[in-house]
């Protein structure tokens, strides 16, 4: 371990949306902080931070993780994806699309969150029911929406993406 | 009588913003990093309904990088 202004800090590989970043940071910071502070990805936010929103969800090894409750340690050799890594160059992810034409965003805040946490049902599950979409999602809180342009946006994603294979 | 369809009022309009909130890149007030920029800490009164006489800051001063505003 280094010190950096009598701080000690941490020197890493991490796995973040695709690619290999050298970071430095403080050994007791969360994955969160991490992201934001040292990685210039501020796509995920701070909720609660306490573990109860679901704001700072992002994808570890393609499961939903509470970026909050992780320590940056823990992320080492770990595939990280975040809101951030949903599209691919210049083409969205579907669920971005239908988001954006549902209205699902209103202010934005838990919509990162409740990207990835969709992204990892539809990988897993292509084709939910509402009642499926709810349970995934139900650890993910929005104070604006009321939560049912969000089913319905990963609905249509769905069935765009099942279309889309075919 | 009816009435005429307006542009905005009944339409369904595209959100501007939706994009942008939807890849992480709108920034909120706490994604902004500016050189120098102070951090602040809320201290809350502990008494639901009450006059303030004085504040003390005597301590707070004490933490490194304090900064008067």
């Amino acid at each position: 371990m280094n010190r950096k202004n009598g701080k000690a800090m941490v020197h890493l590989s991490l796995r973040v949306n695709g690619e290999t970043r050298e970071v430095a940071f403080a050994p007791n910071k969360t994955l969160l902080e991490v992201l934001r502070e040292d990685l210039d990805l501020t796509g995920t936010k701070h909720g609660c931070e306490l573990g109860e929103c679901g704001t700072c969800t992002v994808l570890m090894d393609g499961q939903p993780v509470l970026s909050c409750l992780a320590l940056g340690l823990e992320c080492v050799e770990r595939e990280i994806v975040t809101v951030e890594g949903l599209a691919e160059g210049p083409r969205l992810h579907p669920l971005q699309d239908t988001f954006t034409e549902l209205g699902a965003a209103q202010c934005g805040y838990c919509t990162p969150g409740i990207l990835c946490t969709a992204k990892a049902l539809l990988d897993r599950n292509p084709r939910p029911t509402r009642d499926q979409i709810r349970l995934a999602l139900s650890g993910n809180l929005c104070r604006c929406t009321g939560y049912i342009k969000i089913y319905e946006a990963v609905e249509l994603a769905a069935k765009r993406m099942g279309e889309a294979k075919k | 009588m009816n009435p005429k369809p307006r542009r905005v009022v009944g339409q369904s309009i595209p959100k501007v913003d939706g994009p942008a909130k939807c890849t992480g890149q709108t920034r909120f007030a706490d994604d902004l990093f500016l050189p120098r920029m102070l951090h602040c800490k809320i201290l809350r009164s502990h008494l639901p309904h009450a006059r303030i006489l004085a504040i003390d800051t005597s301590e707070a001063e004490k933490t490194p990088g304090w900064s008067p505003f």
